[in-house]
């Protein structure tokens, strides 16, 4: 009997061990989910002002940033402070964008689809399928406690990302997607932030009249309008990019409209946009990056594919390779 | 997938490439795969001419468009490599100061870099099969098609989203890029 129960008992104590681990595992993929929900939601909900460093390949500019919202909605305002002055003001749905350097001035108008929330609860249960999270440690950023995450892509279809927010409020504080290497193709971190009192509703109006006559109005996108379905389909995209929406929108000097797929794999998002050759004034076919957006345009018959995401050059390459009107 | 992608980048052992190899040829889908890989690597590399239908649809498109000059990188790889260490060594308060040694943009735009640019492009052209006529240098980036789509694009990315309107700085953002119009 007692020699049954010693033998029993270290593979009953690995079990527990094993369960034990496989529950604190799953704890840690829960917190690190709820942390990131919370990081989603602060960029929205919290008053705030601050400076940071954007770094690109081996770019780095510097920016402020103002988020201000009240009873009547949600406003910002972004200033380049290098270089050519350009600045971007959202009032709910409304976005102005000024160029001083052309004293050029845009004025688009979003869809109330706005309301798309900054992450799909619906997906970020299978994110742990393509992601490893990891909670990490407390840093100093911009004098803010802040709390790191990691996620590390499963395969090479994503890019790496790792996240500091400022442990008491979740305000994003540092941002850096990291290629298959390990190499940065894109930071974003505050050098100084206020968070909360002091941002006023003031503090987010351009500096810029946006009706003198001295700037010169851009025609405007009128927006994403409707939801369809529009016949065109992906036939390959990478494991977990789900479609999770599908529009057409109208640019501002045409008719025409233009398809709009985006597909999510619950933290990177895809986009799909084609339009009739003869549509598009000028192009130019292959692979290009802004940032860690990569963008490869080509064309499909009498179509123009450009597809672009915060994804490594393969997956966009791959999915417009498979682009087709009703799977042809 | 991967086993192919590895075939591609050379990686594998001589009997695992002719496994590999006899399953290209007995799946269509895969030898698709194969040639798509080429093609990312190729387009990575800067090279042309590779993928037999996108190399001739693209010097078709070529042929078709003016050339949209933007420069790339306009700053010594050197000094960023100087640069960088010495921001990691004294981070913190220091970064101040590295901010002061970062870059203004004005200066990008110059004409040697057109030029470079637009030879590389010949290069390009001329390897996949099409005369090229002469390009027309553009003074500022772009803020056209892609422009518009990066936008509407980072309305619906999570990852902008946690950014907040810190991602919008990719719309007004002036250096490394390479975008099209």
């Amino acid at each position: 009997m007692r020699r049954i129960s010693t033998g029993v008992k270290p593979s009953v104590l690995l079990l527990f061990c094993w369960a034990g681990y496989a529950a604190a595992g799953t704890l840690e993929q829960d917190a690190a989910l709820s942390w990131l929900q919370k990081i989603a939601n602060a960029a929205r909900q919290l008053n705030y002002q601050g400076t940071f460093v954007y770094q690109h390949g081996d770019q780095v500019e510097t920016s402020r940033i103002t988020h201000y919202v009240d009873r009547t909605g949600e406003y910002e305002k972004l200033e380049t402070l290098d270089g050519p002055k350009r600045e971007i003001i959202r009032s709910n749905t409304e976005i102005l964008s000024f160029d001083a350097e052309h004293r050029v001035v845009r004025r688009e108008k979003r869809a109330p689809l706005k309301a798309f929330p900054a992450l799909l609860p619906e997906q970020l249960g299978s994110l742990t399928g393509f992601y490893s999270l990891h909670k990490g440690e407390h840093e100093r950023i911009a004098g803010f406690d802040a709390l790191a995450l990691a996620l590390e892509p499963r395969d090479q279809f994503r890019y790496g990302h790792k996240l500091w927010a400022d442990a008491t409020t979740g305000l994003l504080l540092k941002a850096r997607m990291l290629d298959e290497r390990n190499r940065v193709v894109e930071q974003f971190m505050f050098t100084q932030l206020i968070i909360g009192d002091g941002v006023t509703r003031d503090s987010v109006r351009p500096s810029i009249n946006p009706n003198s006559p001295e700037w010169r109005r851009e025609p405007v996108d009128r927006g994403a309008t409707t939801l369809v379905d529009t016949g065109w389909i992906v036939k390959d995209q990478p494991a977990g990019f789900r479609k999770v929406l599908e529009l057409k929108r109208f640019k501002a000097d045409s008719q025409v409209p233009v398809v709009h797929l985006v597909f999510c794999d619950g933290l990177a998002a895809v986009s799909v946009f084609i339009e009739p050759l003869k549509a598009a004034k000028e192009f130019q076919a292959g692979l290009a990056h802004q940032g860690a957006v990569n963008i490869y345009t080509h064309a499909v018959s009498d179509q123009l594919v450009t597809v672009l995401g915060e994804v490594p050059p393969v997956t966009v390459m791959q999915m417009a390779n498979s682009v087709s009107l009703n799977g042809q | 997938m991967e086993k192919i992608s590895q075939l591609v980048d050379g990686e594998l052992e001589a009997h695992e490439c002719r496994a590999q190899i006899r399953r290209l040829t007995q799946d269509p889908e895969l030898a698709e795969r194969w040639e798509t890989y080429h093609l990312i690597r190729d387009v990575l590399r800067n090279e042309a001419g590779v993928g037999s239908e996108v190399a001739r649809q693209v010097a078709v498109d070529l042929e078709r468009e003016p050339t949209v000059i933007a420069p790339r990188t306009w700053l010594p790889a050197r000094a960023v490599r100087q640069t960088l260490p010495m921001a990691a060594a004294v981070a913190g308060v220091a970064l101040v100061g590295w901010l002061a040694l970062s870059f203004h943009p004005s200066s990008r735009h110059s004409d040697s870099m057109a030029m470079q640019k637009s030879s590389a492009q010949g290069r390009l052209a001329s390897a996949s099969g099409s005369v090229r006529t002469p390009p027309a240098a553009l003074s500022t980036r772009p803020s056209g098609r892609v422009d518009e789509y990066l936008l509407a694009h980072q309305e619906f990315s999570p990852t902008s989203a946690m950014q907040g309107g810190a991602s919008y700085v990719r719309t007004v953002s002036t250096g490394d890029s390479d975008l099209p119009q």
